[in-house]
């Protein structure tokens, strides 16, 4: 029983009072994140990268873990107390969870929305710890094509799930990859588009470029309109849902766990789109659909508890192929690199302690986050009403940081402010950021899993259509490029499932 | 702004885009090795894909209802407009101005300019700035033995 004797290595890693402490500050600092509009999880996780620098890499990666499963709990309050989302995979918990409070069951709508993550979160962790080395031991005979291929089909489930128009979010992904053949040419050494400067030799680093897009945009769009807010402050009544909340919701806790744990492992999926698809499971296997989005308990459930799944199954891809399947696991995958270490199948193998430790510090975390947030639901609605003059400047100061700190250059600052003015034009012009993110982190890998794939093959393509997985995954691709044509073609008339923009997952 | 235009302005700037990359792709050098896609190969790919993805957007902006608005563009939001331009504005002061005069006094002057443009009142503002500088400073200074320019003060570090 290997499983078995891993994961006491892991609890023995894990329950260290040094892993510990940080699983419990990533938490903390992760709900905060949440609770705090204008700042997600990629931003929350990138702004603290500074911190975890010194630290062991078990140690660090346990905080980043927590912030980033923290986040997606946080998420849920402000959701539900002034229906403004704290980041983008709680905007399904608001549609219910914001009309539950205006009829005074504020309390139900937070608690069930904290069991349900809890569950969610833990269920996943499980499905991390039983998936992870079969796929982590299959990777293993993965070559080049392989890996070529694996990195398109990511790509194409990326850009159809970004977002309402294929051209844009095909567009995004394509100039993330052409931002990232900056730098030397991976197999050949020659400098590209570096302008001489050898600090670009590395390429343009992703961290800032995700502070840019996510952080700064998110804080210029901000400061249009009004930057006051208002928090619902009618009284929130027991946080404990009732014995038919809990026969409501069931089932429904089952359900979300597996739709958020499939479809977070899929690359470019990731919560917000787990999220979406839970909610409208849930309202099709319900018997009385029209509660939905008048304050159904089910439906705060469904997206809370598939968001939060979503973070044991966005793991699966990065620890087990180094692929990253959203723009906040990118970034966990920068954090990674910087540690000196390179995800993908042999990091089981190699460092196991890692692997599990990490792995069995989400579980904890998942249990301090449930003990730490209904007791202290109070005081996340203080800092809730911190106004934004405030925190805007306290936010700014920290991206600057953490740009200037983790790229430990002046060019980081300017690649970092000139991308929060494109993300503040992508948000105006309606454009998807995640998949230029995630085309950035994947174009070089990419790109060199190619050009070996056809030194292999003396130039030949036929080499990707000669081994059997790199057949499957060119169906797959075909599959997911071809499906909105098939469903749109055999829905006649039906009105088509519209997935929301995924701006920050 | 419609939509139309807004798919249209947003699809050629695309093109545009790709034309650059397409063009200074063909002038990076090649390689003396044989090589089966050398280090123009991916840049140009990237580069035609990229154009036509614009051109897409900009062909299928011709069939939106030429009525549609852009959501979040409202004509007469002038003073959000000048606060994106003042906060983006003091961002890239803060840039230029770490090196020179150092990370406690930039980020001193930039805090408590911030709070002042956004309206807080000036005992929680100064109180905020001087918490916020020599809190991070000793976060990542002290503890965390990250280097920071410290410019004018340098003497004195």
């Amino acid at each position: 029983m290997d499983i078995i004797q891993n994961v006491i290595l892991g609890f023995s890693i894990a329950l260290q009072p040094i892993n510990l402490l940080y699983c419990f500050i990533g938490v903390l600092a992760g709900t905060l994140i949440g609770v705090l509009p204008g700042i997600g999880p990629v931003t929350g996780v990138a702004i603290l990268i500074p911190i975890t620098f010194g630290m062991d890499s078990i140690t660090a990666t346990i905080m980043l873990a927590g912030i980033y499963c923290g986040a997606m709990y946080g998420g849920s309050t402000t959701s539900i107390l002034i229906n403004v989302p704290g980041e983008s995979a709680s905007v399904m918990t608001a549609v219910d969870g914001y009309q539950m409070a205006r009829q005074g069951r504020a309390g139900a709508a937070l608690g069930m929305s904290a069991i349900g993550s809890f569950l969610g979160g833990t269920l996943s962790v499980i499905g991390l710890m039983l998936i992870a080395p079969p796929i982590a031991k299959l990777a293993l005979s993965f070559g080049p094509p392989e890996y070529f291929a694996l990195m398109l089909l990511g790509l194409a489930t990326l850009t159809r799930l970004a977002g309402k128009s294929l051209y844009k979010g095909l567009g995004m992904g394509f100039l993330g990859m052409l931002i990232g053949t900056v730098g030397l040419d991976p197999v050949a050494g020659v400098q590209r588009f570096t302008f001489g400067r050898p600090d670009l030799l590395d390429g343009i680093g992703f961290v800032s470029v995700a502070m840019g897009l996510f952080a700064l945009g998110e804080i210029l769009i901000n400061l249009e309109g009004s930057l006051k807010k208002s928090v619902y402050s009618e009284q929130i009544g027991s946080l404990l849902p009732t014995k038919s909340d809990w026969l409501a919701c069931r089932w429904t806790i089952v359900r979300s766990t597996i739709i958020g744990f499939l479809i977070g492992s899929l690359p470019g999926a990731g919560a917000t789109v787990s999220a979406f698809m839970a909610y409208a499971a849930e309202k099709k296997a319900s018997k009385t659909p029209e509660r939905f989005g008048n304050g159904a308990i089910e439906g705060v459930c469904a997206a809370e508890t598939a968001n939060n799944a979503a973070t044991g199954g966005a793991l699966v891809p990065l620890l087990t192929l180094g692929i990253p399947s959203s723009a906040t696991v990118a970034i966990l995958m920068g954090a990674l690199m910087m540690y000196g270490l390179r995800p993908g199948p042999l990091l089981l193998t190699e460092r196991p302690d890692f692997f599990w430790g990490v792995v069995t510090s989400m579980y904890i975390g998942n249990v301090l986050l449930l003990i730490l947030n209904l007791p202290m639901i109070g005081v996340w609605i203080k800092i809730l009403k911190v106004p934004y003059p405030v925190l805007i400047p306290i936010i700014l100061l920290f991206i600057s940081l953490g740009a200037y700190t983790v790229g430990g250059s002046y060019v980081d600052l300017w690649i970092m402010f000139v991308f929060g003015i494109v993300g503040y034009l992508m948000r105006k012009f309606d454009y998807p950021a995640a998949p230029l993110l995630l085309a950035l982190v994947l174009g070089p890998i990419m790109e060199k899993n190619l050009k070996l794939a056809l030194k292999m093959s003396q130039g030949s393509l036929v080499i990707f259509f000669e081994r059997p997985i790199t057949i499957i995954l060119i169906a797959l691709i075909a599959v997911s490029l071809l499906w909105p044509l098939m469903v749109a073609r055999f829905s006649k008339g039906k009105k088509a499932l519209e997935l929301p923009v995924v701006d920050e997952m | 702004m419609t939509e139309r235009t807004a798919d249209t302005i947003s699809g050629l700037f695309l093109i545009v885009l790709a034309l650059v990359f397409g063009v200074a792709a063909q002038l990076l050098p090649g390689t003396i090795a044989k090589e089966f896609a050398g280090p123009s190969f991916m840049p140009t790919l990237l580069s035609i894909a990229l154009a036509i993805c614009g051109a897409g957007i900009v062909f299928q902006a011709r069939s939106l209802p030429p009525a549609n608005r852009m959501p979040g563009w409202f004509a007469s939001d002038r003073a959000g407009a000048i606060r994106i331009a003042v906060v983006a504005g003091a961002t890239a002061f803060y840039n230029f101005l770490l090196e020179p005069l150092g990370y406690l006094i930039v980020t001193f002057i930039f805090l408590t300019f911030l709070l002042w443009y956004l309206k807080v009142s000036w005992h929680i503002n100064i109180a905020i700035s001087l918490i916020a500088t020599i809190g991070t400073y000793a976060l990542f200074v002290i503890w965390l033995k990250v280097v920071l320019p410290m410019g004018l003060l340098e003497f004195y570090f």
